[in-house]
């Protein structure tokens, strides 16, 4: 697949959402992204487990409080480098934590309030390990 | 209520050249570009509005358009992409 769109000069970064690469292979490879495809089954890390079955729960039908279309949105509007920064479920993470905020589940401060919280956790375990 | 088709199968169509901050399911790579309608399938959930947590009443037509490989990325291979547009993408190719 040849850089059809670049060539032409329409890299329209500023009417282009992060997510639309499709023909930008060297966008891709200027910010480093290996363009291969791994054949090999990639086993889910926990967290990326746990983002799978939070997202399950946000989107049932029932609640109604996500859904896939938000989700890509949210997505969409992460800035270039941040979208090719972030892997598969980080995207997600990310995407859901701004829908949370955005529709009021919690607010911004209870969730950098959370985020604060969990890394002093995470240092004061590392500190006990070490000791 | 009965669907209103606007377009007709095997019929040229145009991608719109549009470039709305708002999600939209449009890939860069076909805007402008012409293909051919292959099917109609039917009225779905307008993704949207459904990304802004909204709905409406109107219908949100979908078809299955064919590019050719080398009309959207040049050269000379015989491979085609179908895409899912919807007909508020879609315009009559002009001229």
């Amino acid at each position: 697949m040849t850089d059809d769109n670049q060539a032409n000069g329409h890299t329209h970064d500023e009417t282009r959402g992060a997510h639309d690469l499709g023909g930008f292979l060297n966008h891709l490879l200027a910010h480093g992204i290996d363009t291969s495809i791994s054949r090999d089954e990639m086993p889910k890390k926990p967290y990326e487990e746990r983002a799978d079955a939070m997202l399950l729960l946000l989107s049932n039908a029932d609640k109604g409080l996500l859904n896939i279309h938000a989700m890509r949105r949210a997505s969409e509007q992460f800035t270039h480098e941040d979208y090719l920064k972030l892997s598969y479920y980080d995207r997600w993470l990310r995407a859901m934590a701004a829908l949370c905020i955005e529709t009021g589940i919690f607010s911004k401060q209870e969730w950098q309030a959370k985020q604060q919280q969990v890394v002093t956790q995470n240092k004061a375990a590392q500190q006990g390990k070490s000791d | 209520m009965a669907e209103t088709r606007e377009f007709s199968i095997g019929q040229m169509v145009r991608v719109k050249r549009l470039w709305p901050a708002k999600h939209h399911r449009v890939p860069f790579y076909l805007k402008g570009k012409l293909g051919q309608v292959v099917t109609c399938l039917g009225s779905v959930e307008n993704p949207e509005l459904s990304a802004y947590f909204k709905t409406n009443a109107d219908q949100h037509i979908l078809y299955r358009v064919r590019f050719t490989h080398a009309h959207l990325w040049g050269g000379h291979q015989t491979d085609e992409i179908y895409a899912d547009l919807a007909a508020k993408w879609l315009c009559e190719p002009e001229g």
